[in-house]
């Protein structure tokens, strides 16, 4: 009977791994917060939507 | 994990790629604004401007490896893509590759493989799941697996 196909994966030998993800401190999460913010749109502003500006207020 | 009804909290996306891809691979990721930040002689990380977007590690198998895993590959719909995920046989190969090859991640590897069993039940019988651990090295860890297949 043939050995199923899992058996028989050849994996690559890991010698190396990437390091842990870097751990974000809250100051840089909200310094992350406020960039991103920065780069949104606000209120008042043309968003260059077909949406009227007020509509999806108006649906929340 | 998620392809087979198991959510977890994770900060990257991991993608396994035949290694004869890696330049089309880098010239994708490049092109959707993503910079590599590690790589090492198997693996390789990407992390994009945005912290909004998620970071992408990226495991290289030889080509025949790969062709084996697309065997019988899930189709998992993100969005407008198509993603292609190993079955749970070959996830649980890889996790458990993983586990032989660095201890530390016992935990984590050995709870994905106990979710994926316990999620989805009949997808291996005892002797299967245990020919697995053996081919792995992993047969010290499989009592504490064994009850969660028949």
């Amino acid at each position: 009977m043939k050995r199923p196909y899992y058996l028989e994966l050849d994996l690559p030998v890991v010698t190396e791994w990437l390091p842990d993800n870097d751990k974000i401190t809250p100051e840089e999460n909200d310094a992350w917060i406020l960039r991103e913010q920065a780069l949104r749109w606000k209120p008042g502003e043309d968003r260059h939507s077909d949406w009227p500006s007020q509509e999806l207020f108006e649906l929340l | 994990m998620e392809a087979y009804g198991v959510t977890r909290f994770t900060k990257d996306v991991d993608f396994l790629i035949a290694s004869s891809d890696i330049a089309i691979m880098s010239q994708l990721l490049i092109r959707a604004g993503y910079e590599k930040g590690v790589e090492t002689s198997i693996f390789s990380r990407w992390k994009h401007p945005s912290m909004a977007v998620d970071d992408i590690d990226v495991m290289y198998v030889k080509p025949e490896t790969f062709e084996k895993l697309l065997q019988d590959c899930r189709f998992l719909k993100v969005g407008n893509a198509d993603l292609r995920v190993p079955s749970i046989p070959s996830l649980i190969s890889l996790k458990l590759h993983a586990m032989k090859s660095n201890p530390d991640r016992i935990d984590k590897d050995g709870r994905d493989i106990a979710d994926l069993l316990k999620t989805n039940p009949g997808v291996l019988n005892r002797s299967e799941l245990e020919a697995l651990f053996a081919k792995y090295s992993c047969s010290f860890y499989f009592p504490q697996f064994s009850h969660l297949v028949s």
